[in-house]
């Protein structure tokens, strides 16, 4: 009662996507590219795969877990 | 996000391209051991991006892991601007000798600024500020202004309040006079007297009772206001008589001038300049008047995008006497006269506040040596003065 719900980090859940608009896409949980164009990008997650398609699509800036990217994104898919 | 962009301007950063059958594997090889890249490009078998200096032979070891091919394309940051410069010993040298400069000059005092209210004179404020080592060209280490301030608080008995603030490596220090504080005894009974013969135009009466009025003519030394009046019940009660009383006055001017007189002309005959830094005088040309000589300086402030630099220049220009007899005729003569009972006037009303001419009519006469001018004036001005009533009395 009172008490704040708190979002899990992404570490607890596997995956945390915060999307803006259909531009950007802050991506938690990446276990490894799959694949990168300029069309799309699969992501393994680990229990399942993400793709992203789109036009110009580009990493904005990544690290060990997280990455940003970038472009005008038409679809998100996950592959079981 | 320019902070992000200054601090990898900073560390250095290189751009590269990773040609290959998997990029993709080199990629994620490089962020699982935590090497962050940026502004990843893809397309097919290759991909572009940019990652920090320190990270370029690791990098370069993954792509030969992987079987891809890293090509570095371009090196931005400081890191590469200082290696790129190392060689050349005289920018290094100079940007040190620069800096250098730049933090020894910062330690002296450029420019004093000092608002003072009139009645203060600057140059006076500016000797005594020397006297507690505050100048042009002074260690900012060297003095308090704290100190100062009380200093010169203490010796000026009409500083009302002062500050002196060091603001970078300039001193500004404003000044305001002591507010005179009315310790006029309101028990001292006064009354209002004229101090010239006249008619009277109007009357600013804050205390006292009126003794004289409008269009009265009045004459030197008569009471105007009184400071002793009556209540409507006949007692009496006593008053510091405040007024203005102002009256057009009379007076007539005789200025005289000689026929032949002797002219006094200055030339121009030399010119002598110096530079001042930091408060040091440094001539830039040996020149010294002879007697009969006079001196017109004229100081040029050095500025530099608004901001006041501690170079003075100085040019002297140095003037010779020169006399010579001449005759008047008639036009000169009224030119001369004319100026200087304007000259007259300027000095005449100044002391005379609020002083006006109202009218004023002159005529020239020319005798055997001399021309006269002759000038009728009738000014208005306050005629009003005080004058203490002795008294022992109390008021009813």
């Amino acid at each position: 009662m009172g008490r704040k719900e708190r979002t899990k980090p992404a570490a607890l859940d596997g995956v945390r996507m915060e999307i803006t608009g259909m531009s950007e896409i802050i991506f938690e949980g990446n276990k490894g590219i799959l694949a990168y164009s300029d069309e799309g990008i699969m992501l393994n997650t680990g229990k399942y795969i993400v793709s992203i398609s789109g036009r110009r699509m580009r990493i904005k800036c990544m690290n060990e877990s997280v990455l940003t990217i970038c472009g005008i994104i038409s679809e998100i898919r996950y592959i079981l | 996000m320019l902070s992000v962009f200054i601090l990898r301007w900073m560390f250095g950063f290189f751009e590269f391209e990773v040609r290959g059958r998997f990029p993709e594997r080199f990629i994620n090889i490089a962020s699982r051991n935590g090497i962050n890249m940026w502004n990843m490009k893809g397309s097919k078998n290759s991909f572009s991006a940019a990652a920090k200096t320190g990270a370029a032979d690791t990098l370069r070891n993954y792509a030969k892991k992987t079987g891809c091919e890293l090509t570095i394309q371009k090196s931005h940051g400081l890191p590469y601007l200082i290696k790129k410069y190392t060689s050349r010993c005289g920018i290094a040298a100079g940007l040190a000798l620069s800096i250098a400069l730049y933090i020894f000059l910062t330690g002296f005092v450029w420019n004093i600024s000092i608002e003072a209210p009139t009645g203060i004179n600057s140059y006076e404020i500016r000797a005594l500020l020397r006297k507690e080592g505050i100048y042009e060209g002074a260690r900012i280490s060297s003095f308090n202004t704290e100190q100062a301030e009380k200093k010169l608080f203490s010796t000026r008995d009409d500083i009302g309040w002062i500050a002196i603030n060091l603001c970078g490596t300039d001193i500004n220090t404003s000044i305001s006079a002591k507010q005179d504080v009315n310790r006029e005894n309101n028990k001292e009974i006064y009354n209002i007297l004229s101090s010239a013969d006249g008619i009277v135009t109007r009357m600013e009466i804050a205390n006292g009772t009126a003794a004289v009025k409008v269009n009265d003519g009045i004459r030197k030394g008569q009471l105007l206001v009184s400071g002793i009046g009556e209540y409507s019940n006949g007692k009496t009660h006593f008053d510091s008589s405040r007024a203005k009383i102002y009256a057009d006055t009379y007076r007539t001017v005789t200025i005289s001038i000689p026929k032949k007189t002797t002219s006094t002309q200055y030339s121009m005959t030399g010119q002598r300049s110096s530079v001042t830094f930091f408060g040091i005088e440094l001539p830039t040309a040996l020149f010294t008047g002879s007697e009969g000589t006079i001196v017109k300086s004229r100081t040029e402030q050095a500025v530099l995008f608004e901001k006041i630099l501690p170079v003075k220049r100085t040019t002297e220009l140095i003037y010779t006497k020169s006399s010579k007899d001449i005759k008047l005729n008639t036009d000169k003569a009224k030119e001369i006269l004319t100026d200087r009972s304007k000259l007259y006037e300027i000095f005449m009303l100044a002391d005379k506040s609020g002083g006006v001419i109202k009218k004023k009519s002159c005529r020239l006469q020319e005798s055997d040596s001399e021309y006269t001018i002759i000038t009728d004036y009738t000014i208005e001005q306050n005629v009003a003065v005080r004058q203490l009533i002795e008294t022992d009395r109390e008021p009813d």
